[in-house]
């Protein structure tokens, strides 16, 4: 188990180079589960990942909340459940709306009704996959994300955006269960953490081109 | 990655040229309705709207029989061209319309679409929104080749008083009559020093043709470009805050170029059609003195113009004569009389046939300014200088010309260097 790599490791006196070490050690002692010490750690990596993939790359996804709230189902119900239960839902809510298209309705009974459908076929999936409460309704959130792409740009580009949406999920997902990164977290926390901000400040004033940018404009003179 | 420093990516505008757009600027140009009402009141010529609705009450109570034939159903806050509705005429049957595409639509279609849009289904951010009426500008005639169903519009992107880049956004089958470019119109580049269509551009692939009509692209002159480019700046003069800021513009046949609407976050896509980087032509503009409107079309017709466009102005400034060329005399009864002349670039003066001169009653007394004796190839002869108007491809000119005999050349009249100022004179014809 990961949480052994703590054993080894001595902290000294409290101070504000291991103030982080200390309050993961006393949380494990008070009985929170590693796996969320490593989710609140890693998590916001992930999310500056998703940002990264952005502003380097210039994959979009469904918004930042999206593809790291997949990652994290991923990582705490299975890639395979997960990533079915994704596809049925995004699916489904495709049909729907197809179905939806010939009936006129106002556009929040319209979204009301797509929900109503993603349920019921969550509720069959159920029957094949073992998720948790809270990953079913994480994902159901989701949906709403990619509906309302859906509905604005078609589904064409939500279903392209869906796919960058999982993607992005599985780097997560990769990066959650690797296990250099979970001992760093647990060993240096604070270079972690650190490392997190500095890593978002950049890229927050990133001004150069998008990876894909090139590509797009190719036929310009540089 | 190699670093590319003139192309504008999409970090680089966010980052370095959308602060140029202040939140007030954004708000403005994010409602067509607070659009045009603040272009109005800088009089600057918008359609004309026919009927706003700001709650489901308002679409239920209108009567949409009493709409014209043709109209635009527009969401206030859209984007991209998403929720846009444009009729085209009237069916059969009262209370139906034909769209762009023939098919019909009925007043409760229109109601509910008018709901929708009031729901924000189709806004930024999906927030409550408003929707309006507007006239249906129609296609110019020299545009008909060029689009499918559909109005043209132009989009100049204007930054700091100077515009910098054009393009033409021409509506296809895919697009359904709308003009925005992630609906699939063509992008179609502008040359801005004389207004000429350059390259085309569709869903990132390039155009030489329009595929339905085989029509070239490239070599199209926009009528009233000046006029498009003074309008776009104004726009940028009429609402504060837009430093940064694509103008979309339009062609009435009678009131010409009009502003659709305005756009706080131009897309990039503009770069690809003209084959041009944006990034470097902003570092060009950024930090200029622009005075006014016109001092900026003027700057950026000196800057950015492509490399054909000397050869085109040059064309238009300055007239093209061939050797031989048709020109009106004034006689002294003041009628212009048509006589054939030779442009001769070796003559220092203009001369005219005796002969002819006087059966025009040029030759009186009074007209005869002096007499000198000339040398020329014709051996030493005393030569009578006269005052002239004449009309030389739609020029007047008015100077002194010779009086010699040249009955028996080819042309009774020479136009020398001294009258040739202005001109171009091609040496084969």
């Amino acid at each position: 188990m990961i949480i052994q790599v703590l054993g080894v490791q001595a902290l000294g006196p409290l101070g504000p180079t291991n103030f982080l070490k200390h309050i993961i050690r006393l949380a494990l002692d008070s009985g929170v589960r590693p796996e969320m010490i490593l989710l609140l750690f890693l998590l916001p990596l992930v999310a500056a990942l998703v940002s990264a993939v952005r502003y380097l790359v210039g994959l979009q996804g469904l918004g930042i909340f999206t593809p790291v709230m997949l990652a994290a189902i991923l990582w705490l119900s299975g890639i395979n459940p997960g990533a079915y239960l994704f596809l049925i839902i995004l699916a489904i809510a495709t049909l729907a709306r197809i179905l939806l298209k010939k009936v006129r309705l106002h556009y929040l009974a319209r979204m009301a009704l797509l929900f109503w459908f993603v349920c019921v076929a969550v509720l069959m999936a159920l029957f094949w996959f073992k998720l948790s409460t809270l990953s079913v309704l994480i994902l159901i959130l989701i949906t709403q994300d990619f509906i309302k792409v859906q509905i604005n740009k078609g589904w064409r580009i939500a279903w392209r955006l869906s796919l960058e949406t999982f993607i992005l999920g599985l780097i997560g997902l990769v990066l959650l269960s690797w296990p250099l990164l979970q001992r760093l977290v647990l060993l240096q926390p604070e270079i972690m953490v650190l490392g997190t901000a500095v890593l978002n400040l950049l890229l927050g004033r990133f001004t150069g081109m998008r990876l894909l940018e090139h590509r797009r404009f190719r036929r310009l003179p540089k | 990655m190699a670093k590319s420093t003139h192309v504008l990516g999409i970090n680089a505008r966010n980052r370095l040229y959308l602060k140029y757009n202040t939140q007030e600027g954004r708000r403005v140009a994010d409602s067509k309705l607070l659009t045009k009402k603040r272009l109005t009141k800088a009089g600057l010529p918008t359609p004309q709207v026919l009927a706003t609705f700001r709650t489901p009450e308002e679409v239920l109570s209108f009567s949409w029989e009493k709409l014209p034939d043709n109209f635009v159903l527009k969401p206030c806050s859209g984007f991209g061209g998403q929720g846009i509705v444009i009729v085209k005429k009237k069916a059969k049957w009262a209370g139906e319309w034909y769209l762009m595409d023939d098919s019909v639509i009925s007043v409760s279609e229109l109601r509910s679409r008018a709901l929708d849009i009031l729901a924000g289904q189709y806004s930024l951010r999906n927030q409550p929104d408003k929707a309006f009426i507007e006239e249906r500008i129609r296609i110019r005639k020299i545009f008909r080749r060029y689009t499918f169903h559909g109005t043209p519009d132009i989009r100049i992107i204007v930054f700091n008083k100077v515009p910098v880049l054009a393009m033409l956004r021409l509506p296809t089958p895919e697009s359904k009559g709308k003009a925005n470019l992630h609906q699939g119109a063509i992008a179609v580049g502008i040359d801005l020093a004389t207004g000429i269509t350059t390259h085309g551009i569709c869903r990132g692939k390039v155009l030489r043709h329009i595929p339905w009509t085989k029509r070239k692209i490239n070599g199209l002159k926009l009528p009233h470009w000046n006029r498009f480019l003074t309008l776009a700046v104004q726009c940028q003069e009429a609402v504060s805050g837009l430093g940064f800021l694509g103008v979309d513009l339009i062609l009435d046949k009678e009131r010409g170029p009009m502003v659709l609407e305005l756009n706080a976050r131009p897309g990039l896509e503009i770069q690809n059609a003209n084959l041009a980087p944006l990034k470097k032509r902003l570092e060009r503009v950024e930090g200029l003195e622009v005075r006014d409107a016109e001092n900026g079309v003027k700057i950026a017709k000196a800057l950015f113009a492509e490399r054909f466009a000397d050869r085109v102005m040059a064309e238009e400034g300055i007239k093209t004569l061939g050797v031989w060329e048709m020109v009106k005399v004034r006689s002294a009864q003041k009628k212009k009389v048509p006589v054939k002349a030779k442009i001769d670039t070796g003559a220092w003066r203009t001369s005219i046939d005796e002969g002819l001169a006087h059966e025009l009653g040029l030759l009186r007394p009074e007209n005869i300014l002096w007499s000198k004796v000339y040398k020329s190839g014709l051996g030493q002869e005393e030569r009578e200088s006269i005052e002239l108007i004449f009309y030389l491809a739609g020029r007047k000119i008015k100077t002194v010309v010779n009086v010699a005999t040249r009955g028996h050349l080819r042309a009774p009249m020479i136009i020398g260097r001294l009258d040739l100022g202005g001109f171009l004179v091609k040496p084969r014809k």
